[in-house]
């Protein structure tokens, strides 16, 4: 229980300190904030206008209060509109997330499509073959852009061949090139680390001494061996969300996918900063929170991390 | 009874030479050697579980199929790494009955637990939490668990403190006489080997130099044999009384 | 082995000359689009420039980015790593804070945030990778300046009277820079891969400048009609990247074994994937 309330603290704090940070980050930005804010130079509207606007969005006010209100919106997610289309942020941030989310999944599907045979079968086997096939696909996935997969597959399927559309996101076929192009290079980082944390495991002298008891090979493998290879694999697929959940920024453009990666870019080419903002707030905040489901998840597998005398 | 006919094994050099052994019903036997002898070896051949890379010739022969952990129970070495540590005793334990297709024998692992002086409550703990002493009574009941007709303890001695193994050794005798098993008991000190074995097999090198029982490998005039035996009878004490005779 | 170093050098020199000599700048409408000859070695792309120089120029500019962000990244890491190893107390405190604090921030947002503060522009990603590099150095210097500090041999030296720093000279910081070495050569390719993705989406290296990424970006209208435009940045990148990984392996195994951020240290965020 104890350690449940300082997490939240800590979390609660640090929170609080990237909100902070935010705040003051936009404040020190080149330029008069409201006309920032409001998009506008000081020719095109008059002094009264822009006066009105100060006082409207509460910029009259000392710093201190302005900081109480911020995070007050804040916390009741009243993120502002968007300069670009002055729709309320949130609605935009939510929508483009639950689209990333979609792709994010297709991508992470992929991978583990590639991933997990190819990481397990070169733990197991003896065969070369099998272990320099699982390496060659490893390094191509490393060493290749992802969006350059991206666009030689378009090229090559969609406007070649015709078989899948070109851009944009109109049903599941929509999906594949896109989930394609992010999959693989995914692939790449998990077929080291499965193969290396498998073969560890294995060769753990308690994998030999629960054959030695007569239990069959595939409970060796299933129950035990993944297993106990898991926890670093999971560590690295938290970080992996995270990643994915800032958004999967150039197939978004390369492929016109509506995600928050697309969402961002051009939040940023426009200066678009309450989207911007919103964006850095809600972000940080879905990653901690998918961070320590990781890391929930780490416990459930290993319950005796919790129990003290672990060595 | 299970015999063992020309067992030959090797890996880059020949590491059991042409070994002949019975290994009959109700018998407690006892194979030492030191350590490279091929006695830890030997008893993976029984298990079928070489290392690879080592090829190997001869038959193990058995009127009864020998199946690991239900026919074959082994006491390994190292009781500390034998466990899965994400894992509770007692799921480790339904994982071996399962394995075999058997539903978990309540009274009998109790009993057990009760002489070999471990807590029931234990069972629901992870290794992690257990001690030394603990764990290789553990190795024990996992060992037995299955009532197996043979029993591998490797080095059951080394490394705990002399009134345990005393006890362990104790306990071992009695599951012997109770289920009719075969004890293979696997050391590197005569000691202990002399006073619970009812047949000893020495061996050295991948090879056996001679097998017998307790007298005869007491009066034996076999130099390696003779040389153990030195060994062993220049205890620890008298070890000591002679260096304090040296020194005035 | 001399020979082979020969070749390279004087490729290399022959390509800087045909750089130097050709603009990769000059726009020609009325030559655009045309195919290898001997004025364009491998053409020109879009707008007329010529391609094999831009090419070349991309390459210069990706090398010089990465490694002088990877130089920057290890050397600011490395310094507090090794100072967070040497100095118990508050300095290791915080620093181990930083490390935590930002440790949970993925590459691709930290560089969108920033670019979206300060702009985009290569400057910015630069700052943004270093913010987040910066922790595997740290955290790897530290490691093994803990680790070396319990060995008999320092306690020995400074029986034997050597200052704080000629212990630093002698015997921490070589073994630690072998490992550093090695990490930065692994890092170069990634950076490399980071800078290409982010200018093709416009927000790293900006026109008129050369970058793969961007040439991706431009030929990508023109597949059909001169694919070699998008074909070759792309293979320059996955050239340039193996080749990395062909160093790192060199010179992993001239250093001997790593404390590689792959297996154990998870959290160091090496094994992220930029996509």
């Amino acid at each position: 229980m104890h350690s449940i309330v300082k997490r939240l603290l800590s979390l609660s704090l640090f929170t609080l300190l990237i909100t902070f940070s935010c705040f003051v980050l936009l404040r020190l930005l080149p330029g008069d904030p409201v006309l920032t804010l409001l998009n506008i130079d000081e020719l095109s509207a008059t002094p009264e206008q822009i006066e009105a606007a100060r006082r409207e969005l509460g910029y009259d006010q000392p710093m201190l209060v302005q900081y109480v209100r911020w995070l007050q919106d804040i916390l009741t997610l009243r993120l502002g509109n968007s300069l670009q289309t002055g729709r309320p942020v949130i609605e935009m941030l939510l929508e483009s997330y639950l689209v990333t989310a979609e792709l994010a999944l297709g991508g992470i599907l992929i991978a583990l499509l590639i991933a997990l045979p190819l990481g397990i079968g070169s733990a197991l086997t003896t065969r070369r073959s099998v272990v320099r096939l699982a390496h060659l696909v490893s390094m191509s996935g490393a060493a290749v852009p992802g969006f350059w997969i991206g666009l030689l597959l378009v090229d090559l399927f969609a406007v070649r061949l015709g078989w899948l559309p070109v851009m944009g996101r109109e049903g599941m076929t929509s999906l594949v090139l896109p989930a394609l192009s992010l999959g693989f290079p995914l692939a790449s980082v998990y077929i080291p680390l499965i193969r290396l944390n498998l073969r560890r495991e294995l060769n753990q002298p308690y994998i030999e001494l629960a054959r030695m008891r007569g239990i069959s090979e595939r409970t060796i493998l299933w129950r035990y061996a993944l297993r106990g290879s898991l926890p670093p694999v999971l560590s690295v697929f938290g970080l992996t969300l995270g990643s994915l959940a800032g958004g999967v920024v150039v197939l978004e453009v390369l492929f016109a996918y509506p995600g928050v990666g697309k969402l961002m870019v051009d939040a940023i080419l426009q200066r678009d900063y309450p989207l911007i903002q919103g964006y850095i707030l809600l972000t940080t905040g879905i990653i901690l929170v998918l961070h320590q489901g990781v890391r929930s998840l780490n416990r459930a597998l290993r319950p005796d991390w919790q129990k003290g005398t672990h060595t | 009874m299970i015999q063992i006919r020309n067992i030959h094994v090797r890996a880059k050099h020949v590491l059991l030479h042409d070994m002949n052994l019975s290994l009959p019903a109700h018998r407690f036997i006892c194979l030492v050697g030191a350590s490279g002898s091929g006695k830890t070896l030997l008893l993976k051949r029984l298990l079928d579980r070489l290392p690879d890379g080592m090829s190997s010739s001869g038959e193990v022969i058995s009127d009864e199929p020998l199946r690991r952990g239900l026919d074959i129970g082994y006491i390994p070495q190292q009781y500390t790494d034998a466990f899965l540590p994400f894992l509770t005793m007692r799921q480790m334990l339904r994982d071996t009955y399962r394995a075999h297709g058997r539903k978990m024998d309540h009274p009998y692992i109790d009993d057990v637990l009760r002489t070999l002086e471990l807590d029931p409550t234990w069972l629901d703990r992870y290794p992690g939490e257990l001690s030394g002493g603990q764990l290789q009574r553990f190795a024990i009941l996992f060992a037995v668990t299955l009532k197996p007709r043979l029993i591998l303890a490797d080095e059951l001695t080394t490394a705990l403190d002399p009134v345990l193994t005393r006890r362990l050794l104790d306990w071992l005798t009695e599951y012997q006489h109770q289920y009719g098993a075969t004890i293979l008991f696997v050391t590197h000190e005569l000691g202990p080997a002399l006073h619970y074995g009812e047949q000893l097999v020495l061996m050295q090198d991948g090879r056996i130099v001679e097998t017998g029982t307790p007298q005869m490998i007491e009066q034996s005039r076999h130099p390696f044999t003779m040389s153990l035996m030195q060994a062993h009878r220049t205890s620890p004490e008298e070890r000591k009384s002679s260096c304090t005779q040296s020194y005035p | 082995m001399k020979k082979r170093w020969l070749i390279f050098g004087g490729c290399l020199l022959f390509f800087i000359s045909y750089t130097v000599f050709t603009n990769s700048f000059n726009t020609n409408i009325a030559k655009r689009l045309e195919p290898a000859s001997f004025e364009h070695w491998l053409g020109t792309d879009g707008l007329g420039r010529d391609f094999a120089a831009r090419l070349f120029l991309a390459g210069l500019i990706s090398l010089g980015f990465s490694l002088l962000t990877v130089l920057l990244t290890a050397c600011i890491g490395t310094c507090l790593g090794c100072l967070a190893g040497f100095y118990d107390g508050r300095l290791k405190h915080l620093i181990h804070r930083l490390e935590d604090g930002l440790v949970i921030f993925p590459d691709t947002v930290l560089a969108l945030v920033i670019a979206g503060l300060f702009g985009a522009s290569p400057q910015s990603l630069i700052f943004a990778i270093l913010l987040i590099k910066w922790i595997s150095y740290a955290r790897l210097s530290e490691t093994l300046v803990t680790e070396t500090m319990q060995k008999p041999y320092i306690s020995m030296a400074r029986i034997n009277g050597l200052t704080d720093s000629m212990i630093l000279r002698r015997h921490i910081l070589p073994p630690i820079i072998r490992q550093v070495v090695v990490l930065m050569s692994l890092d170069v390719g990634k950076v490399i891969l980071f800078l290409s993705a982010f200018s093709y989406i416009g927000l790293g290296v900006q026109a008129p400048l050369p970058e793969w990424g961007t040439m991706l970006n431009e030929g990508r209208p023109y597949f059909s009609s001169a694919p070699r435009l998008m074909l070759l940045p792309g293979a320059c990148i996955v050239l340039t990247v193996v080749a990395t990984m062909g160093w790192t392996r060199w010179m992993k195994k001239k250093g001997g074994h790593v404390n590689d951020s792959d297996s154990e240290h998870t959290r160091s965020g090496e094994t992220r994937p930029s996509a």
